[in-house]
């Protein structure tokens, strides 16, 4: 092959390319962007930060909450180093567990439950989890390597049926 | 979300066939994109959740696997882009049947924050289910490889 048709083949990342990269790059940051700053769900940590005015607001945990102590009453939970009472069933909730939670936010602040779910096994499932990422990983580079000069994965075995 | 085995089980029952050889592992990458794409954020940092809303949703994804192709050979490219999104949907179509207490996944993320979903397991069920789909997987595997190995005797017999 002429080396100038050569170049220009081998010229994959053009402007309108790099372009395109960008704007989609550019678009996924505003979705992530859009996500945290439109979401409408009032959430535990905004409710503490301002309790006056979340008083008697329906609200759903779930990120992250573990139960850490269960009371006579009812049990407190942790969220983001945050810890608050919730009043109502204690039946087989168990401190360390992941929980989702529908409750009623009264500044105090405590929590007045609602609906409650036990994500019983969660470490387990995050742990058995990475199994599959690892093993989708090692296939992904047994199958493509990546070229750094040319900036793109290519297919490692170029003969095929 | 099941949990990945869940989703790359099914994506291996569906992609199986030879055919599918060549994309397979594209399919797979799609298959858990999603989750790998948010869930480590948050579990880790759980004060990032709410960057991480937008991510496990479809048109995240599929905007995603647009980018992501790009950066392919051109030959497979649109193969590989095709074979991403696949995945993703199959990886969607599970989570289509899960239950939640709370709000579900935004399907028409960003014109509308509701949600709403089948219904018929928690997130955690699938787990129980785990030992199944690696035994059915072990089983179709060794089946295809005494197959091949019959195969390749009865070759090299007709040979010598």
């Amino acid at each position: 092959m002429p080396a100038r048709l050569k170049s220009n083949a081998d010229k994959e990342w053009t402007f309108f390319r790099i372009m395109q990269v960008l704007v989609l790059a550019l678009v996924l940051l505003a979705l992530s962007l859009y996500g945290k700053y439109f979401d409408p769900t009032i959430t535990l940590q905004m409710c503490l930060q301002n309790p006056q005015k979340y008083d008697g607001a329906l609200i759903e945990i779930g990120t992250e909450t573990t139960v850490r102590e269960i009371l006579a009453d009812g049990f407190t939970i942790e969220q983001m180093g945050k810890v608050v009472k919730v009043v109502g069933k204690t039946d087989n909730i168990f401190p360390n567990e992941f929980v989702s939670l529908q409750v009623v936010f009264h500044k105090g602040p405590w929590l007045e439950l609602k609906k409650s779910h036990i994500a019983k096994y969660r470490r387990v499932k995050i742990a058995v989890s990475v199994i599959p990422v690892l093993f989708v990983f090692v296939l992904f580079f047994r199958e493509y390597k990546f070229r750094f000069r040319k900036f793109k994965f290519v297919e490692r075995r170029s003969c095929r049926t | 979300m099941p949990d990945l085995i869940t989703h790359t089980a099914a994506a291996y029952f569906v992609m199986r066939p030879g055919k599918f050889a060549r994309f397979r592992v594209a399919f797979y990458v799609g298959t858990i994109l999603p989750d790998i794409l948010s869930r480590p954020f948050y579990i880790l940092k759980p004060e990032l959740y709410r960057y991480t809303i937008a991510v496990h949703t479809p048109i995240f994804i599929i905007l995603f696997c647009f980018l992501f192709a790009e950066f392919f050979d051109r030959e497979i490219r649109k193969d590989v882009c095709n074979f991403l999104l696949l995945g993703a949907a199959l990886h969607f179509f599970l989570d289509l049947f899960q239950r939640h207490l709370l709000t579900g996944y935004l399907w028409f993320f960003p014109f509308s924050w509701k949600s709403f979903e089948i219904g018929l397991y928690w997130p955690e069920t699938p787990l129980y289910f785990i030992p199944l789909w690696v035994g059915l997987i072990f089983v179709i595997e060794s089946v295809r490889y005494f197959r091949q190995r019959r195969g390749f005797e009865k070759h090299t017999g007709s040979r010598g």
